[in-house]
């Protein structure tokens, strides 16, 4: 067998040129999501006059809750029940005594990130000196190297592994069984996907890795399973299992079964992870799978090309080469493609993003040693896929050269299970920026302080909300204002009245045009004759 | 020779404020514990709209204010507790007018004064300045006075400042 003619190598050169071009603006997501918290009430640091009958979260995105606790003023922690309505989560609270209390909801969001946040206040005439209690906030590196681990056996479980056993299965399904890589590494996967339901409770909980199976275990096996983390290592299961039913079963049967292994890997990708949730949603859902799709019949190939490559009699490995050689630019095209949809999806296109974001430096990485990858590709095409086929010492370096790109390939999937703890740039930019204002005129205290939350916390429009310190009397201010300048770009004072919203003050309709440092006044009538004014400032991104 | 000396001390002080737009009062500087005649200038309306009412509050450290009844306004006050008692001559005075309000009709594009008199306490520190907090009401929102400068501002640092008197020390002998 003959291989086709390559193109003219000026050409095949400006292809590559031009798919390594696209590929570095690509990403891929394995990441789960955060969800940011918007806005709390009461907000948080609040010194109520009287116990409220309810608090409530609102965060950017619908979210589920694992847990609710509320840590009082004697430090003993109370589960309570919570309310899910979409991103607004409402805890009906006991009869609270006067004192300082903090309320901690761990939520996890549709992509399955969970998210604890702590919201303090308190009720009645407070001592000073009696802080309210602080939640414990659980940081186990163990239970974060699991997760990454996890995440990382997944992935090459289900690329390597499940599509290994696809593109043996679909190069020859009369082919003897793949190599020992390829037959075990789906089981891996399945056992990771399994463990990280658990670790995903355990993370949602705030509690250590030893949770998974101590007295704990229901409630944090149970916690995961409320996420989508379920969904997806239930998919991953009937993947590995049709990828090594595919192995297994008579011929008739296993290119069938191969492509409905290969479907369940896409869609256990596409059902968690941040890219998934990113809007509009079925167009990142598709892309997901699309990329994880490709991504499998890119990864998978690589073990089955090694395989092949030892074996100089094997018809199939020619086959193999010349189908790889054919559809690999075409496909590594297709690859890119999805990842620079996600990429925009999910807010990672400007400079600032991809460099000034964790999420962003490990897309930069992952592209660094995709691009690795790439151009080992090309090299072993340019150099020896046309000699392979006959000359035994070319296919011994081509060989040689496969075994570095599974290395590469595996180094990609360690770097990009690192998403598993960044949340993407759209989601940091949906995130609230907020400030203290202070009213110069009186002693620096909490009480006198205001906050400040703008959300999104970027250029554009933005809803602005503040939380006033009470007043003596109790009575509530005649009138709010708001001046938001930028001195140091020549932006005078944009003043705009606030409109009371319960315990807040809202400034509607804001639209700020640029990022950098805001100083924010606001002018608060007291009486008709006393005015208050708090200035701070915040940087919008 | 308080008259002119408070005369002299007003035109010191018009080069100042003359170009100024504020609300301000004619004379500016007035000693502790003497008796004090309040010019209050309203340059202009709410936005180009009328002014239909101007309300004085009277800080603390001020007593026995009396206005000056207006040709077309009607005046009212509103009285109230001091924050501290004055001795005046003898008696102990705990209440009096704490708020003046003016209630008539002017025009944007005129000018006009409003008057009242008043003793300032005998207290009040040298060399401090006395804000006295002035609405003027439109029927479209009001012009309020009554922003009082933070430490290391000046009246030009702000928008609405309240017009404000300098307390000169007491003369010895009154």
């Amino acid at each position: 067998m003959t291989l086709p003619p390559p193109p003219r190598p000026s050409l095949r050169i400006l292809l590559r040129l031009a798919l390594l071009l696209v590929c570095l603006a690509c990403g891929d997501d394995r990441a789960l999501a955060h969800a940011a918290l918007l806005e709390t009430t009461p907000a948080d640091g609040a010194a109520l006059a009287a116990a409220p009958a309810a608090a409530t979260f609102r965060f950017n995105e619908p979210v589920s809750v694992a847990a609710v606790g509320l840590v009082g003023p004697d430090g003993a922690t109370v589960d309570l029940a919570a309310r899910t309505d979409g991103p607004l989560v409402t805890v009906p609270l006991p009869a609270l005594p006067a004192g300082g209390f903090a309320l901690t909801v761990r939520v996890v969001s549709e992509d399955g990130h969970p998210v604890a946040s702590t919201l303090v206040f308190t009720v009645g005439p407070v001592d000073a000196a009696a802080a309210p209690p602080v939640a414990a906030v659980t940081d186990d590196p163990a239970r974060a190297a699991a997760a990454w681990l996890a995440r990382f056996a997944l992935a090459a479980g289900l690329l390597i592994g499940v599509g290994g056993a696809v593109v043996a299965v679909l190069a020859d399904p009369a082919a003897p069984p793949a190599g020992l890589m390829v037959r075990r590494l789906p089981s891996l996967g399945a056992m990771a996907a399994v463990a990280a339901v658990g670790l995903t409770g355990a993370d949602a909980l705030g509690l250590p890795l030893a949770a998974l199976v101590g007295p704990a275990m229901a409630r944090t096996w149970a916690a995961g399973a409320a996420t989508s983390a379920l969904p997806a290592a239930i998919l991953a299961l009937l993947a590995a299992a049709g990828a090594l039913l595919a192995l297994a079963a008579p011929s008739p049967v296993r290119r069938p079964l191969a492509v409905a292994a290969l479907a369940a890997t896409a869609a256990a990708f596409a059902a968690s992870g941040h890219a998934a949730t990113a809007e509009p949603r079925w167009l990142a859902r598709g892309t997901v799978a699309a990329h994880a799709g490709l991504a499998a019949l890119w990864l998978g190939a690589l073990p089955a090309l090694h395989r092949s490559l030892g074996d100089a009699a094997a018809p199939a490995g020619r086959r193999l080469l010349a189908a790889f050689a054919v559809a690999g630019p075409a496909g590594v095209g297709a690859l890119a493609t999805a990842g620079v949809t996600l990429a925009v999806l999910q807010g990672a296109v400007t400079a600032e993003a991809l460099v000034g974001t964790a999420y962003g430096q490990v897309l930069l990485v992952k592209l660094a040693v995709v691009a690795g990858l790439l151009g080992l590709a090309a090299v072993n095409r340019w150099r020896f896929a046309d000699a392979a086929g006959r000359d035994p010492a070319a296919r011994v370096g081509l060989r040689r050269l496969v075994a570095v790109e599974i290395a590469l390939a595996v180094l990609v999937l360690a770097v990009l299970s690192g998403w598993r703890f960044t949340p993407p740039p759209r989601a940091l930019a949906a995130a609230p920026v907020t400030a203290t204002l202070a009213d110069p005129t009186l002693p620096a205290t909490e009480a006198a302080a205001a906050t400040v939350a703008v959300a999104p916390g970027r250029a554009g429009p933005v809803a602005l909300a503040l939380v006033l310190p009470p007043t003596p009397d109790g009575a509530p201010p005649l009138e709010v204002a708001v001046l938001l300048a930028q001195p140091e770009a020549g932006i005078a004072a944009i003043r705009r009245p606030a409109v009371r919203d319960g315990d807040r003050w809202r400034v509607p309709d804001l639209v700020l045009p640029v990022a950098g440092r805001w100083t924010v006044e606001v002018r608060v009538l007291v009486t008709a004759f006393e005015e208050r004014r708090l200035a701070g400032a915040f940087t919008l991104r | 020779m308080r008259t002119l000396l408070l005369s002299a001390s007003f035109l010191v002080l018009a080069g100042v404020s003359g170009a100024s737009a504020h609300a301000t009062f004619e004379v500016k500087e007035a000693a502790a514990g003497s008796t004090y005649k309040a010019v209050l200038r309203v340059p202009h309306g709410c936005d180009g709209q009328a002014t239909l009412k101007v309300r004085v509050s009277i800080p603390d450290g001020v007593y026995n204010v009396k206005p000056m009844p207006k040709a077309g306004w009607t005046l009212e006050t509103v009285t109230g507790a001091y924050a501290k008692p004055f001795e005046n001559h003898g008696t102990t005075v705990t209440e009096g007018v704490r708020e003046i309000v003016w209630t008539g009709e002017l025009a944007d594009a005129h000018y006009d004064e409003f008057v009242f008199r008043g003793s300032l306490g005998k207290d009040l520190a040298a060399d401090s300045m006395l804000y006295v907090p002035v609405v003027q009401e439109c029927a479209n929102g009001a012009e309020r006075w009554i922003q009082v400068p933070a430490e290391g501002q000046k009246d030009s640092d702000l928008d609405y400042p309240a017009p404000g008197i300098r307390i000169a020390p007491a003369k010895a002998g009154h």
